[in-house]
């Protein structure tokens, strides 16, 4: 009689994850996360209140302070150049280098920086916090000023603030940046 | 068997413990993405906000909120799309139509600092002749 063969049973195959290759894969996925991850940056949001469609609706307050932004920052000293050449009139020129350093115009008086409307809002604001503000931004001035401005006006806590047209000033484009 | 060898077979491997580990990055890694995703859309990311430092972070947002962004040049997008103003009055025509109480809308406008005030006041106008009323600037409270 044959020799019965010995059957061997195979060791049963290795059932289990190849690890260490997967931790590389997300350890290089958790590198790309975090190094792709933004600071965050908190928005914050001021309200503005706008005119009513119709003109005829609108209701002015009783006695309105009225803040205009105006366009000329410290940088653009070839542009206020140019305009003092352009005219002789003395006090032509003292108005134009009265606004080289000034952004704001509190109720149609001298321009001012910002730290100056702060006095004068500050002591507006002590008076009648519920005061309405109208801000009338020069078309061509930098958004970035506005935004200071209700900014301002937001840690005054002066919350009633109608952002208004200002027909006076004329838009006059930024000269187009080259790429 | 000596005392020695039965030492060294009773003495445990002194491996990390991987599985737990691999569960703390998977859960960095599913946090880290899903903050990726929620980026939010609305929000054009070639806009710089301006500096505000004492304004009301926004700790609540109204899920109707409408966002406009105007670019530096003036370009103004809503979502991922650029729009013209009179579309962004279209829009919100649209939106008043279909929502509830839709004068409580608030819209949003989040213009580029170096923007001209010019091109926020044509978003501004296209809001305006909606009617709408709750309308917002942003700015950034910190670089």
């Amino acid at each position: 009689m044959a020799k019965r063969e010995k059957t061997t049973v195979a060791p049963p195959p290795d059932a289990s994850f190849p690890l260490s290759s997967m931790i590389d894969v997300v350890f290089l996925l958790l590198i790309f996360f975090i190094l792709t991850q933004k600071p965050i940056v908190e928005d914050v949001q001021m309200n503005v209140q706008l005119p009513a469609p119709d003109p005829s609706n609108n209701e002015l307050p009783a006695i309105p302070i009225t803040v205009e932004v105006n366009k000329y920052e410290r940088d653009n000293f070839d542009e206020i150049d140019a305009r003092l050449a352009a005219t002789s009139d003395p006090n032509e020129q003292a108005k134009i280098l009265s606004e080289v350093r000034a952004y704001y115009v509190l109720n149609g008086s001298v321009p001012i920086p910002l730290d100056k409307l702060r006095t004068h809002l500050t002591n507006i604001a002590k008076g009648d916090a519920d005061s309405t503000i109208m801000i009338k931004c020069d078309p061509s001035a930098k958004h970035r000023k506005l935004v200071l401005l209700l900014d301002l006006c937001s840690d005054l806590e002066l919350n009633s603030l109608q952002l208004v047209e200002n027909p006076a000033r004329p838009y006059v484009p930024d000269p187009v940046e080259k790429r | 068997m000596s005392k020695l060898k039965q030492r060294i077979a009773n003495t445990e491997a002194a491996e990390v413990p991987i599985s737990s580990m691999i569960d703390i990055v998977f859960l960095l890694i599913i946090f880290f993405i899903v903050t990726a995703t929620l980026d939010k859309e609305a929000e054009d990311q070639a806009i710089i906000l301006s500096e505000a430092p004492h304004g009301r972070p926004v700790t609540k947002q109204d899920p109707r909120t409408v966002t406009i962004n105007v670019r530096q040049d003036g370009t103004i997008t809503m979502g991922a799309r650029l729009v013209s103003p009179a579309q962004i009055t279209q829009m919100l025509e649209d939106i008043k139509r279909t929502a509830d109480d839709p004068m409580s809308i608030p819209i949003v406008i989040r213009g580029d600092h170096n923007a001209q005030h010019y091109h926020i006041s044509k978003a501004l106008e296209a809001v305006k002749a909606t009617g709408l009323y709750k309308v917002s600037l942003t700015g950034r409270k910190e670089d």
